[in-house]
C-alpha cells in the first residue's frame, strides 16, 4: 500500500506523465494545428482521461503527502543542513534548552527523545492551495468536457423559448445601443457592453449579460450575441403581399447578414452609414442605430436603400422595413462541475496570490536530542540554508551559556541545601 | 567550396562539444569509456550520413526527434542537479560507456544526417566525388580541432570544472546555438519551442474561457478577456521559453552557491580556517563555470532567436516614374504620383512602403508610411546622423520593427509618429502634398532634398 501512495505520489510518475503530454502534443503538431486532437485524446478518450486522472493524482498525493509530513513532529537529526554536540545532562537540561529554543521564537513540542521547535510550520499552505486548486480544476474539467450540455436560444424582449428542456421567457432587455456610432479605421470597435436583460427560468427570474453567467434551475446562462430584428413587407402587387419579422444579423456595423425575405427571394442586408468622415486616410463611417439605414442587395443584382420605418422601391414593388428592436443570442449550459470549475481556479490564484509569502514565510526546525550524556542540536530550513545554517552555528554559544547557567544553579541551590543541612 | 565550410563549420561545432566531454577525467582517460563516446561519434556520422544522402526518414519527424534529443541532454543535467539533497564538491562516479555512446552519438547524428543531405543535393550539380571530397575535408578539419580544444580545456584543470551536470547542461546549450543544419532544415529548439507555443497557449486559454463560459465573442467582451489576451501573446511565448532554456544552468547555479561554508568545528587556527573557506569557495566558482557559459549560450540563443521570430520589415522599394509637367498633378510641374491604394497595396494598412527613384546613375530613396494619427509620413529613406560605409549599403535606411521605424544602422526605434519631424533619428523629411488618393512629390522637392543630404554626408555630420 504505502509502495503504491509512493509510486502515485513520485515525481517521477508526474514527469514521465508531463513528458508524455508533451511529446503526445509534439507529435500531433507533425500533422497541422494540434491542439484540437490532442485536447480530444487526453480528455475525451478512454486512455487519455485515465492518463490525465492519473496525472491529476499524482499533483494532488504529493502535495498532500507534503502536507501531512510537515505537520507531523518529528526529530529525525538525519535530515538536518548542520548539527553540533554539547556535554549535557538529560535531567533539567531539557527545560533549559525548550526554554531557549523557545525564545528563540520557535513553537516548541516535546517528542521522544528530546524536543523539537518549529517556526513556519504552516508555511505549507500556499503551495497546498495552489496544487490542490490546480487538481481539482482540472478533474472538473475532465467532468465538464464530457457531460455538459449547451443550446443558443434567440429571444426577443417578451418572447418566449425553450433552453435544455426548461422554459425561458425574455422579460425585459436593455441592450445600451447608442444612438449613432462612429466606426473608425479597420477594425470594429463596437461592442455591447452595457447589455443587461430579465431572464424568466419557471418561476425563477434572473439578470444576465455578456460577463459572468447567471444561474438558474441549475442552467448557466450567459448573453452572447444582439441583432436587430425588423418586420418586413414585400408588396409585389395588389395581391401579392409578404411580410416576416426577420432577424438581422447585422452587428457589428458593416456585417452582412443573408435573409429570405419572400419566397425565393434572398437578399443580403448590411447597414448604411449615414456619412463618411475622412481624417487624413483614416475613414470613418456614421451610422444611426436608433433608426437605422440599410442597403438590400437582391440575387437579381439590384439594390435598394432603405431606413426603418419607411419604403423603398425594389424590382417588381416595394418594401417596408419596421421600427427596429433588438434579440439577442444567449448560451445555455448545463454543467454541475461549472461551479467546481470556478472553485478550483478560485483556490488555485488564492494559493499563488499567497506565494510571494514564501519568500519569508517558511519552515525552520530545530531540533534537540539528547543521548548519552551528549545534547545533539540540529537546525533544518527550507529555503535559504545557507545563511540559516551560518546563523544557527552562531547561536551555539548560547546554548552552552544557557547549559552553564542552567549547572551553575543547579550546584548553587545544592550547596545551598548542604549548607542548610 | 560551399559544402566543405559547411562541413567543417557543423563538424567543429560537434567536436567541440565532444571536446569538453573528453575533458572529463574518466572519459578522456580511461579505454573503456573513451571507447564507448568513439563508438557513438562513428557510429552517428556512418548512419547520419547514410540517411542523408538515401533521403530516408521524414524531414519533420527527425527535427522534432533532435529537439527531443538536444532538451533530453539539457534537461538530464537539470534532473541529475535536481535529484540530489546537495551538489557535491568531489567528483561523482562517471557514467558507463554505454551512457558516453549515447552522448557522442546524440552530438553528432544529427548534423551528419543533415550534411549528408546536402552532400546529395550538391553532386547533382557538381557530382558525387567532388562533393564527397569537400564533405571530406570539411569534415575531418572540423572533427581535428578535438584536440587543441581538449589540450587546451586541459590546462583549465578540467577535474575541477567538470561535472556531470555541468557537462550536460553546457552540451544542451552549445546545441541550442549550435545545432542544426541552417542550409537544410528549419529552425533550432528555441525557435520551434516559441512557434509551437502560440498556438498551444491559445488552444489552453480558448478551452479555459469556454470552461468558464467566458468566451470572447464579437459583440460581448468576457470577463477578464484582456488578461487571456495577454496569456496567448507572443511575449507569454517568449517568456516560457525564456524560462525553459534558463531554468537548469540557473538552478544549479543557486545550487552551488547555496552550499554553506565547511562547517565551523574545526581544531585549526583562525586562519587555516579562513584558507579552508578560501579553497571552498573558488572550487564553487570553478564548478560553476559551465553553468555560466550555458547561461551565455542560452542567452545568445535566445537573441538570435528572437530576432528570428520579430525579423523588421523592410520592403523592396518599388520603382517610380516622374510625369512630366503636362501631365503632372502639381499644377506643371514633374512631379511623382504614388496612390495610396492599388494592386501594390494600401498605405493605411500601416506597413512601410519604399520607393526609387532614378536619377541619372543615382538611385533616390524615400519612404511612405501611415502615422497612428492617420496622416502621411513621406521622407528620404535616409538617416541625417547615421551614414554607413560604402560596403555596408545593407544598413542604410530604415525599416519597420512593430509600430515604429528602426534605423538599420543603429536599431534605434523611430516612433511613426515623428516621421515628417526633422531631426534626430528620424528620416529626412520630404516635402509631399496628397490629392485626392495619391501623393505628390515634386521632382524639384525630391532631387532638392537629396542633394542636401548627400552635401551633409560630404561635410562628414556622420558617426
Amino acid at each position: 500500500m504505502t509502495k503504491s501512495v509512493g509510486f502515485l505520489s513520485s515525481g517521477v510518475l508526474g514527469s514521465a506523465l508531463a513528458l508524455f503530454f508533451a511529446g503526445l502534443y509534439a507529435y500531433f503538431s507533425l500533422e497541422g494545428p494540434a491542439y484540437g486532437r490532442w485536447e480530444g485524446f487526453v480528455l475525451h478518450s478512454p486512455a487519455g482521461s485515465a492518463l490525465y486522472l492519473l496525472f491529476v493524482i499524482n499533483i494532488a498525493s504529493r502535495v498532500l503527502r507534503h502536507a501531512v509530513g510537515r505537520l507531523r513532529r518529528s526529530a529525525d537529526m538525519a535530515v538536518v543542513d548542520a548539527a553540533f554536540m554539547i556535554p549535557a545532562s538529560g535531567e533539567g537540561g531539557v527545560d533549559v534548552v525548550t526554554r531557549t529554543i523557545r525564545d528563540k521564537g520557535f513553537v516548541v513540542a516535546r517528542v521522544p527523545g528530546g524536543v523539537c521547535g518549529i517556526k513556519g510550520r504552516y508555511s505549507f499552505i500556499p503551495g497546498l492551495l495552489l496544487r490542490l486548486g490546480i487538481a481539482l480544476f482540472m478533474t472538473a474539467l475532465l467532468v465538464s468536457a464530457n457531460i455538459r450540455k449547451t443550446q443558443e436560444v434567440v429571444l426577443r424582449s417578451g418572447s418566449q423559448g425553450e433552453a435544455l428542456g426548461k422554459s425561458v421567457r425574455l422579460a425585459s432587455l436593455d441592450a445600451g445601443l447608442p444612438d449613432e456610432f462612429l466606426d473608425m479605421g479597420r477594425q470594429s470597435t463596437f461592442a455591447l457592453s452595457n447589455l443587461t436583460a430579465r431572464l424568466s427560468v419557471g418561476e425563477k427570474e434572473i439578470n444576465i449579460s455578456g460577463g459572468f453567467p447567471s444561474e438558474a434551475g441549475g442552467i448557466y446562462f450567459r448573453v452572447m450575441h444582439a441583432g436587430l430584428h425588423h418586420e418586413f413587407s414585400i408588396n409585389n402587387g395588389a395581391s401579392d403581399f409578404f411580410g416576416v419579422g426577420l432577424n438581422l444579423d447585422v452587428l457589428p456595423p458593416g456585417k452582412t447578414a443573408s435573409v429570405e425575405i419572400g419566397p425565393g427571394r434572398t437578399t443580403a442586408v448590411r447597414l448604411e452609414p449615414e456619412r463618411v468622415i475622412t481624417k487624413g486616410l483614416l475613414t470613418g463611417k456614421a451610422y444611426s442605430l436608433r433608426m437605422p439605414l440599410y442597403r438590400l442587395s437582391f440575387n437579381d443584382k439590384t439594390e435598394t436603400v432603405v431606413r426603418s420605418g419607411e419604403t423603398s422601391t425594389i424590382t417588381g414593388g416595394t418594401v417596408s422595413i419596421g421600427e427596429p428592436s433588438v434579440f439577442v443570442r444567449i448560451q445555455a449550459v448545463r454543467d454541475p462541475s461549472l461551479i467546481w470549475i470556478y472553485s478550483g481556479l478560485v483556490m488555485a490564484i488564492l494559493g499563488l496570490s499567497l506565494m510571494p509569502l514564501r519568500f519569508f514565510w517558511y519552515e525552520k526546525k530545530m531540533t534537540a536530542m539528547f543521548k548519552d550524556g551528549t545534547l545533539s542540536i540540529g537546525y533544518r530550513e527550507e529555503f535559504f540554508k545557507k545563511w540559516g545554517v551560518q546563523r544557527f552555528l552562531a547561536q551555539r554559544g548560547d546554548f552552552v551559556s544557557a547549559l552553564g547557567a542552567s549547572v551553575n544553579e543547579k550546584n548553587s541551590s545544592q550547596d545551598e541545601k548542604d549548607s542548610s543541612g | 567550396m560551399r559544402l566543405f565550410l559547411i562541413a567543417l563549420r557543423e563538424f567543429a561545432g560537434c567536436a567541440l562539444i565532444v571536446s569538453l566531454a573528453l575533458s572529463f577525467p574518466e572519459a578522456g582517460t580511461l579505454r573503456r569509456h573513451f571507447c564507448g563516446l568513439l563508438a557513438g561519434v562513428l557510429l552517428a556520422v556512418a548512419t547520419g550520413l547514410l540517411l542523408g544522402l538515401s533521403s530516408y526518414g521524414d524531414a519533420q519527424v527527425l527535427a522534432l526527434l533532435r529537439y527531443a534529443v538536444e532538451a533530453s541532454v539539457f534537461y538530464a543535467g537539470f534532473a541529475l542537479t535536481a535529484s540530489r539533497p546537495a551538489l557535491s564538491l568531489s567528483a561523482a562516479s562517471a557514467p558507463s560507456p554505454l551512457a558516453w555512446a549515447f552522448f557522442g552519438f546524440s552530438v553528432f547524428f544529427f548534423e551528419a544526417r543533415s550534411i549528408g543531405f546536402l552532400t546529395k543535393d550538391a553532386a547533382v550539380q557538381n557530382g558525387m566525388t567532388t562533393s564527397a571530397l569537400s564533405l571530406l575535408a570539411g569534415a575531418i578539419i572540423g572533427v581535428s580541432l578535438i584536440y587543441p580544444v581538449k589540450r587546451f580545456i586541459g590546462r583549465l584543470s578540467p577535474e575541477r570544472l567538470m561535472s556531470i551536470p555541468g557537462l550536460l547542461i553546457l552540451a544542451g546549450a552549445l546545441k541550442f546555438a549550435l545545432g542544426g543544419v541552417s542550409e537544410a532544415e528549419e529552425a533550432g529548439l528555441l525557435v520551434a519551442l516559441q512557434k509551437g507555443m502560440v498556438p498551444f497557449l491559445e488552444g489552453l486559454v480558448g478551452q479555459v474561457q469556454s470552461a468558464l463560459m467566458f468566451t470572447d465573442y464579437p459583440l460581448t467582451h468576457a470577463p477578464f478577456s484582456g488578461l487571456a489576451g495577454f496569456l496567448t501573446s507572443d511575449r507569454t511565448a517568449m517568456a516560457i521559453m525564456v524560462a525553459f532554456a534558463m531554468t537548469p544552468p540557473l538552478f544549479m547555479l543557486l545550487r552551488l552557491f547555496a552550499m554553506a561554508d565547511p562547517v565551523a568545528e574545526r581544531s585549526g587556527t583562525r586562519a587555516e580556517t579562513r584558507l579552508e573557506v578560501m579553497f571552498f569557495r573558488k572550487e564553487v566558482v570553478l564548478k560553476a563555470i559551465p553553468a555560466l557559459a550555458a547561461f551565455l549560450a542560452i542567452l545568445i540563443s535566445i537573441h538570435t532567436a528572437n530576432l528570428a521570430l520579430n525579423p523588421l520589415y523592410d520592403p523592396a522599394p518599388m520603382p517610380v516614374k516622374a510625369a512630366s509637367g503636362a501631365d503632372s498633378a502639381a499644377g506643371g510641374a514633374d512631379s511623382i504620383a504614388i496612390p495610396i491604394a492599388d494592386n501594390f497595396g494600401d498605405l493605411t494598412d500601416g506597413k512601410l512602403r519604399k520607393y526609387i527613384y532614378y536619377y541619372g546613375d543615382k538611385q533616390i530613396f524615400f519612404l511612405a508610411v501611415m502615422k497612428p494619427d492617420g496622416t502621411l509620413g513621406v521622407a528620404l529613406d535616409e538617416c541625417e546622423i547615421c551614414r554607413p560605409a560604402d560596403w555596408n549599403k545593407s544598413a542604410k535606411g530604415y525599416a519597420q520593427g512593430g509600430g515604429n521605424l528602426v534605423c538599420k544602422y543603429c536599431m534605434t526605434p523611430i516612433a511613426t509618429s515623428t516621421v515628417n519631424n526633422p531631426g534626430g533619428c528620424n528620416p529626412i523629411p520630404l516635402k509631399f502634398m496628397v490629392e485626392g488618393r495619391k501623393i505628390i512629390i515634386t521632382l524639384e522637392d525630391l532631387i532638392r532634398t537629396y542633394k542636401a543630404a548627400q552635401a551633409l554626408e560630404k561635410k562628414g555630420t556622420h558617426l
